[in-house]
């Protein structure tokens, strides 16, 4: 019978598209004028430019160059990251004239490597964090695991059950060293502290992650660390509702939960995109190269709430300072654990 | 792994807890589908219905300040988009799986433009205030039982009389035997002297109402907050628990908590394994609701020999003119 096949298609359809429902609507806003001036720079994004996260902080940066007089900045929210999506959009930009893409997502790199060769002249920048680079397509460094080992050694000073939670979106190198190196740093102070970790896989989806953020609660954690979003949005509802802790990821999360979030492991794009822009100015981008992020050069920042960091015991601020320093200075590497 | 920590009578209380959040905006979004596919309309708009509830419900309790205010615009973002879909499925009898997934796509782009341009120039997501959970007098406080089914909020109680009610409407009352009859032989029903249209855009609106009462719940009883996308294919699981349940809000109502248990029992072992070092992959676990969900509609496909499939589930009605 048709209807019974088509019924059969529709609980089959259903599901599928519960599985893969993330995609959003592309939406495009830009500023016209081009002169001689001001180097036309569009910015590529995944997500929203108000998350308070990797988008907005990435969307900031630009930003601020552009009101430097430095680019001119058109940007596209919310791009999905297969090829289909992303092609058409940075062929606009290059039909523009944009001279420099930075396409933001790690997802968005093998439609970018090939989209370089097919623009030659156009210089590309994507978030890999990997280190792989051709004649015009550049990465940048992705350190969060660093900012993490040391707001690690606060969440020693906030953990009464001695009990971390992590939650990721996905096990990915990123994520994996984050979650290690917070562990690590609360280790660091007292040996005796261990962590509990899940992965939702879903970067946007709040409701399963604050689940998971729930789940590990049950289990006794009380500092929570998320790897992306929709951890970090779950992770600090949970610890707002029930008087434990948790920390921000890549942009200062503590007007959330004043109360709850002590600290916030922050990466500054202003700091991450200037180099690169003024290498395109000066015609030294090509061959492109991986650029660094760190604390010496200020694209790497962990953000105290210092109403809630000043109330730690003495000791663990100073372990925090000299290991700080010791990181800057290059006498302590933080462990890098992807795996 | 150490099972105590994670179904250990301590335990237990915060899984059941979790999976009866996960469970209750989808079995609201449920039971409203399968009135609407009892009267014979296949509404797959739903995801879209609950996403524009989300917005609806969460825009409304920040600007009043009020929950409950929230919720009224919830619903009735649902009941606007429920009956566009009316309009477009029963007026003009057009494609309903076409107008369900225009819906969906016109919903998701829509919510996010309107969210983002609403609160875009925040420095940090509005959020709104949580509501506190109902502790019933003496019954909360029985150990075990108290915890799991005494302990939440009032919206949760009241999911499970909407359950009630809709299993009441559709199985006990002559406006229930009305729908079912316009979703089984819509020409015999008009043959009584039944106004097939006006019952489907019924049980359309209806259905809205309830999936976008459904996306308002989850923002305000359980996220306190909107964001793109945010009900992130619960209504599609929703649909597909509509076929589990065999077109019983009831069976729905379970499915759904079935769904929910899962998802809740798989972070659980995830968190109880140590999450970093597992030795099964987490892939496998995100996975488990899904194939849990494809397995108990097969289960449930095989009982009984009789489908309970209503009979005209997507056909549009056009009356017959006799010449």
């Amino acid at each position: 019978m048709r209807m019974t096949k088509l019924v059969g298609l529709v609980g089959a359809v259903a599901l599928l598209a519960a599985a893969c429902s993330k995609s959003a609507t592309p939406g495009t806003s830009g500023s016209g004028s081009s002169s001689k001036g001001p180097l036309k720079v569009a910015l590529i994004l995944p997500g929203y430019i108000n998350d308070l996260s990797f988008n907005q902080m990435s969307y900031q940066g630009a930003k601020e160059l552009q009101e430097q007089g430095l680019i001119d900045l058109a940007y596209s929210e919310a791009i999905p990251e297969d090829a289909a999506s992303i092609t058409p959009v940075v062929g606009r930009y290059v039909a523009a004239g944009y001279k420099l893409i930075l396409a933001d997502s790690f997802g968005y790199g093998t439609t970018i490597f090939s989209l370089a060769k097919k623009y030659p002249n156009v210089d590309f920048v994507y978030a890999g964090g990997l280190g792989k680079t051709t004649r015009n397509v550049g990465d940048f460094e992705q350190p969060v695991y660093q900012a993490a080992y040391l707001a690690g050694i606060l969440a020693a000073g906030f953990t009464k059950s001695n009990i971390l939670g992590g939650i990721g979106a996905f096990d990915i190198p990123p994520c994996h060293s984050q979650l290690q190196a917070f562990m690590l740093g609360a280790q660091s102070v007292n040996p005796t502290i261990t962590q509990i970790s899940s992965y939702s896989g879903d970067w946007v989806d709040v409701q399963k992650n604050q689940e998971a953020a729930q789940a590990e609660a049950n289990q006794g954690a009380d500092v929570f660390v998320p790897c992306g979003e929709g951890p970090a949005l779950g992770a600090i509802n949970v610890a707002k509702a029930s008087d434990k802790f948790a920390i921000g990821n890549v942009g200062d999360m503590s007007p959330l939960a004043p109360g709850n979030v002590f600290a916030s492991e922050i990466m500054n794009f202003y700091y991450i995109w200037k180099p690169m822009v003024l290498d395109v100015m000066d015609g030294k981008f090509q061959p492109a190269k991986y650029y660094k992020v760190s604390f010496t050069a200020k694209s790497l920042d962990v953000a105290l709430n210092s109403a809630l960091t000043s109330k730690l015991p003495p000791a663990i601020l100073t372990k925090y300072q000299e290991t700080l320093s010791q990181v800057k200075s290059g006498q302590f590497t933080v462990p890098f654990v992807a795996k | 792994m150490d099972w105590g920590r994670v179904i250990g009578p301590s335990a237990l209380p915060g899984l059941i807890n979790s999976g009866i959040r996960f469970a209750v905006p989808i079995a609201l979004a449920g039971i409203g589908e399968t009135l609407c596919e009892r009267a014979g309309v296949l509404n797959l708009g739903l995801e879209g219905m609950m996403l524009s509830g989300a917005l609806g419900g969460f825009m409304a309790a920040f600007y009043s300040g009020n929950m409950w205010v929230g919720l009224l615009v919830g619903i009735l973002a649902g009941v606007l988009l429920g009956s566009v879909m009316a309009f477009l499925s029963v007026t003009l009898k057009s494609d309903q799986v076409i107008n369900g997934i225009a819906i969906v796509l016109f919903a998701q782009g829509f919510t996010s433009f309107v969210y983002g341009r609403a609160f875009s120039t925040r420095s940090s997501p509005p959020q709104i205030r949580a509501p506190h959970p109902l502790h019933i007098p003496g019954l909360s406080s029985i150990p075990l039982v108290g915890q799991i089914l005494f302990r939440h909020t009032l919206l949760v109680y009241v999911a499970v009389g909407l359950v009630a009610v809709v299993w009441w409407v559709l199985f006990r009352t002559r406006l229930g035997l009305t729908i079912r009859a316009v979703g089984e032989d819509p020409a015999a029903a008009d043959a009584a002297a039944i106004n097939v249209a006006r019952f489907r855009w019924g049980a359309v609106v209806a259905c809205g109402a309830l999936a976008g009462f459904g996306g308002a719940v989850l923002v305000i009883d359980q996220l306190q907050q909107f964001q793109p996308n945010i009900t992130s294919g619960e209504g599609w699981i929703a649909i597909a628990l509509v076929i589990f349940g065999r077109w019983n809000p009831v069976w729905v109502a379970l499915g759904g908590l079935l769904f929910g248990l899962t998802e809740a029992l798989q972070l659980s072992i995830q968190a109880a394994q140590g999450g970093l070092n597992a030795g099964v992959p987490y892939e496998l676990f995100a996975a488990l609701p899904y194939l849990v969900t494809i397995a108990a509609i097969v289960v449930s496909g095989k009982q009984g020999r009789r489908s309970a499939k209503p009979s005209a589930l997507g056909i549009p009605f056009r009356k017959e003119v006799s010449r």
